[in-house]
């Protein structure tokens, strides 16, 4: 109890000198908000006697932690360009203290000082985006169906009972990207949600693999490809969000249809009661409120597969500004990418003395070979040391320790995969804003007089 | 006779353990399999309403009369500056894509607004 009570301090210490503390979630700070226990006054019969020897002074009573800083009412994204400010809003169900891009539809960031806390990011802060509409709000449990039609040889409407005991239980830790992150960092900025660093997340996913589920309705020859929507409902005329996978991807036991996320039901903004998990692809994939899934013989030409959901089939998926005519791919795998996340642009660092870095790392579509560190801008690199393996589709933490001299620096961290596939050096662009995978520069100050450790 | 008897006795004891084990696994399987999935209770949720307007500007009223009725204002306030005609992209992909119910009398007015709130000289980018 006490260990953790100071562990858990020690920590807040540390979350502080950071200036974190005060965007944790309310969870985070009950704990040790928690008044010391104190010994109840003596009663007048039991005291002892006036002559006795003074008891063994119990242990000192554990000092009160300083009462948290008022929740910050906004946060400054390391957007490319104005505006960067935005409100944190805890007006969400279900959700903490997240960075609101937009009310309606619901499109929540993560703050990313989250991401410092460990590879699993809790659900209470995990990134919200819903494409048009806003989600029922809603959702009766005992009614729902998931729909299993199209080229089958059985049409399923499967109750979620069933589904939670007909079909082998099965979890996989797995990074939740959307396709834009980071799309405000792009230059020159290109129209969408302008999210910084935070529409990711990493969550154990618990569920029944869609493989099972599509041998029980069993495939009929001709299929090609695999439909799957949500209950959400567009604006009236707009296109319905569907998304669809080859059948061999959607056969091939990686795919799931998850019922919890990190040991609990969905929140109803993450997907509430099911959500199609896509380990390795980008999130427009792993369609929420999942509750129809459709076996087509031909190629799925409804919007978003075929227009929305696009990206130059170019390395990087990079193009030039401007350029036109280029040849483009359905999103897919995602990309290696590394955060350094104990250190936020611009602070200030003490010279020549030993300091920590820290942060996250995945590989996209495959694990973490390794994360490498530059605090020269790029020039020199150094091995971080990796933090244990949840997967090969989960973050990783990373960390390592460098001695940096006066100056201005620029803090670089960098993943390449068991692939052998890296980051690029220089930014990409594409019109969609997508897929953004080259290695952040995070500049600091190392020294002057207000330096702090 | 002994060894026999002794190798029976050893077989029924084997028996006897296969048995429990299988009746034990089966058991163990059966109470998995019993096991209540953690039930998924209905949720209700209260979103919020997102019913701010634009800010004040000749022209915001027909923004918000054309524009709201499918996004909150924030969606369209922290978008960058960008230039005139990837504004005109934008009304006409919610028209076009989304099918909002533009006004097309409205249009010019619209792109006006958005161009004084978020615009830009069109850049050199080709």
């Amino acid at each position: 109890m006490s260990v953790s009570l100071s562990s858990r301090r020690r920590f807040l210490g540390q979350a502080a000198a950071v200036g974190l503390v005060s965007s944790w979630p309310a969870w985070a700070q009950d704990q040790p908000a928690k008044a010391p226990v104190t010994p109840p006054p003596p009663s007048p019969d039991s005291g002892p006697p006036p002559d006795a020897p003074s008891p063994p002074v119990a242990e000192a009573p554990v000092e009160p932690p300083p009462p948290p800083p008022p929740d910050p009412t906004s946060v400054t994204l390391p957007l490319a360009g104005g505006p960067k400010d935005r409100p944190i809003t805890k007006d969400f169900p279900q959700k903490g203290m997240m960075v609101l891009q937009s009310t309606r539809p619901p499109v929540l960031e993560t703050p990313f000082d989250v991401f410092d806390k460990g590879p699993i990011t809790a659900n209470s802060q995990f990134y919200v985006d819903w494409q048009t509409g806003s989600p029922p709000a809603m959702v009766n449990t005992a009614a729902f169906r998931l729909a299993v039609r199209g080229n089958v040889s059985q049409t399923l409407s499967l109750p979620l009972s069933e589904i939670m005991s007909a079909f082998p239980k099965v979890e996989i830790v797995a990074v939740d990207q959307e396709a834009g992150n980071s799309r405000g960092l792009f230059q020159p900025r290109v129209p969408g949600v302008q999210w910084g660093h935070g529409a990711i997340g990493n969550a154990k996913w618990t569920g029944v693999r869609l493989s099972d589920i599509l041998m029980r309705t069993g495939v009929k020859p001709g299929t090609i490809q695999v439909r799957f929507s949500g209950m959400d409902q567009p604006t009236p005329g707009a296109p319905k969000l569907m998304m669809s996978l080859d059948l061999a991807h959607a056969r091939d036991g990686e795919v799931i249809v998850a019922y919890a996320m990190n040991g609990e039901p969905l929140p109803l903004l993450n997907g509430f009661p099911l959500r199609l998990i896509v380990p390795g692809w980008y999130a427009p994939y792993w369609v929420k409120m999942l509750n129809d899934i459709e076996l087509l013989t031909t190629p799925d030409d409804n919007y978003w597969t075929a227009t929305a959901y696009r990206v130059p089939a170019t390395l990087h998926a990079d193009v030039a500004p401007g350029a036109s005519g280029y040849k483009t791919a359905p999103l897919s795998r995602m990309v290696p990418r590394a955060f350094i996340t104990n250190i936020m642009p611009g602070q200030k660092l003490a010279p020549d003395t030993l300091t920590l870095a820290r942060g996250l790392a995945f590989g996209g579509d495959n694990g973490v070979a390794r994360v490498d560190f530059s605090f020269d801008g790029g020039r020199s690199w150094s091995p971080a040391k990796l933090g244990k393996d949840l997967g090969k589709y989960s973050f990783r933490q990373w960390e390592t320790q460098f001695k940096p001299a006066a100056g201005a620096l620029t803090l670089m961290a960098r993943c390449t995969n068991t692939s052998g596939v890296t980051q690029a050096e220089t930014p990409n662009w594409n019109p969609g804003g997508f897929a953004r995978d080259a290695i952040e520069a995070l500049d600091v100050t190392v020294g002057g007089d207000d330096a702090s450790q | 006779m002994r060894p026999n008897k002794l190798n029976t006795r050893l077989a029924v004891v084997a028996l006897a353990v296969a048995a429990a084990f299988v009746l034990f696994s089966q058991s163990a399987m059966a109470k998995k399999r019993a096991l209540p999935a953690p039930a998924l209770l209905s949720q209700t949720v209260e979103l919020p309403a997102g019913d701010d307007v634009f800010p004040d500007r000749p022209g915001a009223e027909t923004a918000d009369r054309n524009c709201l009725s499918c996004h909150s204002v924030d969606m369209v306030l922290n978008q960058p500056a960008l230039p005139r005609e990837t504004w005109a992209g934008e009304i006409e992909k919610m028209r076009s894509v989304y099918k909002a119910a533009v006004d097309p009398g409205d249009i010019d007015a619209i792109l006006d607004y958005l161009t004084a709130i978020r615009g830009e000289s069109r850049r050199s980018w080709r």
